[in-house]
């Protein structure tokens, strides 16, 4: 889903990775199926900050008009967040990665990849990461 | 000179859900520091208007015999995709800041602003100077690696207030640093700077087994902080979770303030 022009895996904001996604399950949901994932960033940051996201389970991607986010019981369709820039997510914070999607090839332990590109607020940083921090996490989950 | 802990240093157990901001004000009491900086844009989870939360931790810090020795946060003109913020957006900001350094008692507020040209920031800082001096708020520039140790001289003639000063981070008299990035400066830079420093971030990425920082001459940067008769808070500022998962942060904080003990008491 990414592309970035730059060497984006340089960056040091990219560790935090290791953080994003805060539980190894894959949820049911009246919507379809949902991901608890935490800020990755350093820093809390607008939705606006986030300039790309992607869902995957056992290789199927789920569409981008399919993908929300709940943040504090508020919800956002991913593709509109870039005007979001009054809500902040901030730091420790979950939210949970919302497929409206029933038929996902769900089965009892999944691999599920989450990819979620945040451009920092900040203009000294994106000398470094033009194109945003692409956070880019797979792991194994269990359905719950 | 006073000596604190900035909460930033338990960093990796806040952003992961670990522990929580008021876990991390309590450990830094119980380790002896006299005072706690706190990032607005880490550390409270209704900024930016975070009043009642900043009045909450406040009464915290204070009752644990420290106080809010600095506020930090970010005015960043990024936050929108579609353009950049004007200039009225980051005086607003600015200004929302400030009282947010109010609510907590901080003297000292560190804005994070990307100074390019430098004339950016003078008109910034000349833009709520007025509102600075009304609250007894300092405005401290973080002086941080990569910029060399005079990088702000112009904006500090420019301004020319007691309220438009230095918060130098000891990455700029690092050795090696991260990635060999850093300037190493000598420290006669850090003593030409007296006139304007009012508040330090201990900067480090990593301790050796005797709970020294290899890349950082604490024993010489502190005694040249005395040297210059610095009267404002030494703050330890950890920043090895950006690299790293590393020990608990709990660890990393005492032996980072341990190390600032050593040569700073």
């Amino acid at each position: 889903m990414f592309k970035p022009k730059n060497d984006a895996s340089a960056s040091m904001f990219l560790n935090l990775g290791r953080d994003m996604i805060a539980e190894n399950t894959l949820r049911r949901v009246p919507e379809g199926w949902a991901v608890t994932l935490r800020m990755p960033f350093y820093t809390s940051f607008t939705l606006a900050s986030i300039t790309g996201a992607a869902l995957s389970v056992n290789g199927k991607e789920v569409a981008a008009e399919k993908l929300l986010l709940r943040l504090r019981e508020q919800v956002f369709p991913l593709q509109y967040v870039s005007t979001i820039h009054e809500v902040y997510w901030h730091m420790g914070e979950t939210a949970e990665l919302v497929a409206l999607e029933a038929d996902l090839p769900v089965q009892d332990v999944n691999e599920v990849r989450v990819q979620l590109c945040v451009r920092p607020g900040f203009e000294g940083y994106l000398l470094a990461n033009p194109d945003g921090i692409p956070y880019d996490e797979t792991r194994q989950m269990e359905v719950q | 000179m006073k000596l604190g802990i900035s909460i930033y240093t338990y960093g990796t157990d806040i952003h992961a859900g670990r522990i929580t901001v008021e876990d991390a004000i309590r450990h830094a009491a119980s380790l002896g520091a006299q005072g706690v900086e706190l990032i607005g844009e880490q550390h409270f989870m209704t900024y930016p208007d975070a009043h009642a939360e900043a009045a909450r931790l406040r009464s915290l810090v204070e009752s644990l015999g420290m106080e809010v020795a600095c506020y930090s946060t970010y005015i960043n003109g990024l936050i929108r995709q579609d353009r950049r913020a004007t200039f009225e957006e980051l005086v607003q900001k600015a200004e929302s800041d400030i009282l947010m350094a109010k609510t907590l008692g901080a003297k000292i507020w560190r804005p994070a602003f990307f100074a390019a040209p430098m004339q950016s920031l003078i008109d910034l800082v000349n833009a709520v100077l007025s509102m600075l001096e009304e609250h007894g708020i300092i405005w401290g520039a973080e002086l941080h690696a990569p910029f060399p140790p005079m990088y702000y001289k112009e904006a500090l003639d420019a301004v020319n207030s007691p309220y438009f000063r230095l918060i130098p981070d000891f990455s700029c008299w690092a050795k090696g640093g991260l990635d060999g990035k850093y300037i190493d400066a000598g420290l006669d830079t850090l003593e030409a700077l007296a006139p304007y420093c009012v508040h330090c971030h201990g900067k480090s990425h990593g301790f050796d087994e005797n709970g020294e920082d290899p890349n950082t001459d604490y024993k010489n940067i502190l005694a040249t902080l005395k040297k210059m008769g610095f009267e404002g808070y030494v703050v330890c500022e950890y920043e090895g979770w950006l690299l790293r998962a590393g020990k608990p942060s709990f660890e990393i904080a005492e032996t980072h303030f341990n190390l600032l003990k050593r040569y700073g008491s």
